[in-house]
């Protein structure tokens, strides 16, 4: 697949629940309790339960991959998480995610990537640098 | 303040299972994650992680770094402040990484305290290393981010 600059992604949502940050948990080892426990989360000073961050860049990973067709084009992912992903006790959160290739140059681009929940911004200077042509 | 490197003090194995629950978790579809005959056809060694499961595991190998009594951090108040992944090559099942987390920054920000760790990450008995900037955020009793 071959990128140009200026190109715009279709936004992909996904839903999260308590579920899918436990989940997230086993999966990668962070079992920090203001993912899944509403006192812990109040006492560490937060309005709820929040998603790990790791969670909501991995989501955004995603997107990136239906984008492109392909799990293996990335060589850089940096990001700052600039706000938090509540997740209710019942019901779900939507993550949005939308991207667009800034730089295509050589063997490389670049698309910045922007995710939001419930409206927020959540990730922020999310920058994917790709191989290309996309493998 | 910073200390010494920290090593792992085995190699992490990295299975088969732990990519396919770790792709489940993240909503990876792709077959390439968890059907070994799929990950072969396209040219890997067999299951390819998802590209963040590298970040994770250098957040999950750096977390002794920031528990060091020495330190002093209330970790039940710790969150994520940001992270750069820089890859070469992709991490496979059958890898077995070794990882050494060197504290870079560590410094009060505002009412919080932030610390900064790097991970350098590399397979034992195949191409795959990547170097994971992880920064974390001490909230102080206030709680918000502010």
């Amino acid at each position: 697949m071959s990128l140009s600059a200026g190109t715009t992604f279709t936004p992909v949502e996904f839903e999260i629940t308590r579920e899918t940050l436990v989940r997230y948990a086993g999966a990668s080892g962070d079992f920090n309790q203001i993912h899944y426990n509403d006192t812990a989360a109040a006492a560490a000073g937060l309005p709820g339960v929040i998603a790990h961050g790791m969670l909501t860049l991995a989501l955004a990973n995603q997107a990136l991959c239906r984008w492109l067709g392909s799990s293996t084009a990335v060589i850089e992912l940096a990001n700052r998480f600039t706000s938090m992903v509540i997740v209710p006790g019942t019901g779900s959160a939507t993550v949005t995610v939308t991207g667009a290739v800034t730089r295509s140059t050589g063997p490389e681009a670049e698309i910045e990537l922007s995710v939001t929940a419930d409206g927020r911004e959540v990730l922020g200077a999310l920058i994917a640098r790709v191989r290309h042509p996309v493998p | 303040m910073k200390g010494e490197p920290h090593h792992l003090q085995e190699p992490f194995e990295v299975s088969r299972e732990a990519i396919r629950e770790f792709a489940r978790a993240v909503f990876a579809d792709d077959p390439v994650h968890v059907d070994v005959a799929a990950a072969q056809s396209a040219g890997h060694r067999d299951l390819v992680a998802p590209a963040t499961f590298a970040s994770a595991l250098a957040l999950r190998f750096s977390q002794p770094v920031r528990r060091d009594p020495g330190l002093g951090l209330d970790l039940t108040r710790m969150v994520h402040g940001g992270q750069t992944s820089v890859l070469h090559g992709s991490l496979c099942a059958g890898d077995r990484l070794a990882a050494e987390t060197r504290i870079v920054e560590l410094r009060a920000a505002g009412r919080h305290v932030r610390i900064q760790t790097v991970t350098a990450m590399r397979a034992l008995n195949g191409p795959f290393e990547a170097t994971i900037t992880h920064t974390c955020l001490i909230l102080d009793a206030a709680g918000d981010l502010t």
